[in-house]
């Protein structure tokens, strides 16, 4: 073969890798384009590019066609595990999503799926490309469709780091996580110019469809990010706690940390007086391998505390009540955040901790009419579903169905242990006591004989012995030995398999 | 037409207002129309700033209440200068003693309820400036 095919080859490569455009457009705005994140986040020198020629079908747009169609595709490693990655170019026609800008992203995504790779995308562009009509729209189909065959199989990483409008949103609302850096992102379905037109609401980028809104709002974004390049380090991080997909289990690395070390601090984090608050945050530091908490989903529905940690190198999944926050409790919000949480670790074979201390539901017509029912019942749905191993540990309150949703081991817990401080019951003393006594109180009302009822009552019930004699308790364990235990139970559990019934699948109240 | 923006339920809209030839006012807002009935001579009344938790722009901060319960113990004296995340309630909910702490450093501008008061989720506890 001639030098000259070689040296035409390396010409076209030149022109199709050629980062110029792109680099002044996004530099300009203090952003980085996408081959620079994907040389960031990947392994140095790992990253082999696929379809770099491709190029748009549409006569119309002709004249504008640029070789990759607005998205770099392909596959490298990280920490040297091989991935798979898309990342859009917003320089190209606002980064939107032709027909062939789709049909790369699918290709690499079914990739990954027959690999058993993790796949990762960067999302920055503005929507459905507009001239190429349904042809877009159906190539991103495939997309979607991709998304949905791999979910449960291999992880799906989504990092919003631009704009993320119209159907753009879909392929990242179908994955695992979403990440959002701070001020930089934005995802909505409809932008502010359309809605003026439509409902005449005035409101701009940030207020609607930023990183706030959807890390405490709408619960859409699982991180929030300072920084693109913190954003792409955060991801490194959450894959080395992952498998490469369902058949394997997650890695493990050896703790820099005793597996004997005692938690006396416990004691001391967790107040003795029950109507004091405390923050879980502190616990789960004290408990787990030294700083191996990564907390997912960190300002949504704040009264529940979630996340990927290890117990002695061995990663599991955190579920959580925060007292400090709404005293703790249940409700439509942290039903959502925890059954999500609790079906991704069952995927990927990550065992999951209760450390539980919740006093009930949120009340209120708010939350019934939303449907507090319905959403509650996803997070019985998602243990009972769950064959992973479920680990179950009481620190002080576990009342009503939050005790069945959170620890009953004939729901499926494997494990329920207490402290001793637990108070395991249907209800609180002062509504137990209005309920069952309420003939005697009706007939004597004073405050005395209630408050020997309401004592009376908590002596008997609000306890974990009552519990342990019912075997729904099955070890009572000082604070002290709280990670010296935990670490037992989970190496002993870290063989469980269980089979489910075939089905096609269930039906989850959603 | 005059273009307006009117602030409704907490959200803004850009409405515009027209006077028809046989007198009725009518307001476009978006793809509706609706008739209103205007009042003249009204007396002004003082615009109540709603907040917004991302908006430096305004100076008074309201100060709710995250869930139902009773006001047990107020932390803070009306008038004294406060820090984020300083605790200027103990609210007693759920059989537990919460702390309402202030969501930004400021001064202590009005407390809005007393001990033993009853409160509801999204009532006012204070104001902050």
């Amino acid at each position: 073969m001639g030098s000259e095919k070689i040296k035409e080859f390396l010409n076209r490569q030149k022109d199709a890798l050629n980062d110029k455009m792109a680099a002044e457009l996004q530099h300009k705005k203090g952003k980085l384009t996408a081959r620079e994140r994907i040389g960031y986040l990947l392994d140095a020198d790992s990253f082999m590019e696929l379809d770099s020629f491709a190029e748009l079908k549409n006569t119309e747009l002709e004249a504008k066609k640029r070789e990759g169609d607005g998205v770099i595709t392909g596959h490298g490693t990280i920490n040297k595990r091989p991935v798979y990655i898309y990342a859009q170019d917003f320089s190209f026609m606002g980064g939107s999503m032709g027909e062939m800008h789709n049909r790369k992203i699918s290709n690499i995504m079914e990739l990954a799926l027959k690999t058993g790779c993790p796949c990762i995308g960067l999302l920055d562009s503005g929507g459905a490309r507009i001239q190429e009509g349904v042809a877009a729209l159906d190539a991103g189909g495939k997309i979607f469709q991709l998304n949905t065959l791999s979910s449960g199989i291999i992880p799906q990483i989504s990092a919003i780091l631009g704009p993320c409008a119209g159907i753009a949103v879909y392929s990242p609302a179908l994955t695992d996580f979403i990440f959002m850096v701070k001020k930089t992102s934005y995802m909505f379905i409809t932008g502010p110019d359309v809605i003026k037109t439509v409902t005449g609401e005035v409101i701009d980028f940030e207020s609607l469809g930023g990183f706030e809104a959807h890390e405490a709002k709408s619960g859409v974004s699982y991180f929030s990010a300072n920084s693109e390049k913190e954003c792409l380090d955060m991801i490194k991080i959450l894959l080395g706690y992952l498998p490469q997909n369902n058949l394997e289990s997650p890695p493990y690395f050896a703790a820099n940390d005793s597996a004997s070390r005692e938690t006396k601090k416990l004691e001391s984090i967790v107040p003795e007086d029950p109507k004091k608050t405390y923050d879980i945050h502190e616990v789960i530091e004290e408990t787990f391998d030294k700083k191996s908490f990564f907390e997912v989903h960190p300002n949504f529905a704040a009264n529940v505390v979630v996340g990927l940690a290890r117990l002695n190198g061995n990663v599991v999944g955190i579920v959580s009540n925060q007292p400090k926050v709404l005293a703790g409790c249940l409700d439509i919000n942290s039903s959502d955040k925890i059954s999500r949480f609790v079906r991704f670790c069952d995927c990927f074979n990550i065992p999951i901790v209760n450390l539980v201390d919740v006093t009930g539901y949120l009340p209120g017509t708010n939350q019934e009419h939303n449907g507090i029912i319905r959403h509650g019942a996803k997070i019985l749905y998602s243990y009972s579903e769950a064959t992973v191993p479920k680990i179950s540990l009481v620190l002080r309150k576990a009342y009503g169905g939050a005790y069945i949703a959170l620890v009953s081991k004939n729901m499926g817990f494997d494990k329920a242990l207490a402290w001793p401080s637990a108070e395991i019951a249907v209800m609180g003393a002062e509504q137990a006591v209005s309920i069952i006594n309420k003939k005697e109180l009706a007939a004597k009302n004073s405050d005395k004989l209630k408050e020997s009822l309401v004592e009376q009552y908590k002596e008997t019930y609000l306890n974990p012995y009552v519990a342990a004699k019912l075997g729904a308790i099955d070890t009572i364990i000082e604070p002290k030995d709280t990670r010296i235990v935990l670490i037992k139970c989970l190496e002993m559990l870290l063989s469980k398999r269980e089979k489910r019934p075939a089905k096609k699948h269930g039906n989850i109240p959603l | 037409m005059e273009e307006l923006v009117v602030k409704v339920d907490g959200k803004e809209y850009k409405v515009f207002v027209e006077e028809t030839e046989d007198g009725r006012v009518l307001v476009h807002c978006g793809s509706d129309v609706y008739e209103v009935e205007t009042k003249k001579d009204a007396e002004p009344t003082a615009i109540q700033r709603l907040h917004s938790q991302q908006s430096a722009a305004f100076d008074k901060f309201e100060v709710v209440a995250p869930l139902p319960g009773l006001i047990y113990d107020i932390k803070a004296k009306e008038g004294s200068s406060v820090k984020q995340g300083q605790s200027l309630f103990i609210l007693m909910a759920m059989k537990m003693e919460n702390d309402i702490t202030s969501p930004k450093d400021g001064i202590l501008k009005e407390i809005k309820v007393k001990k033993n008061n009853n409160v509801n989720r999204g009532d006012v506890l204070a104001i902050i400036e």
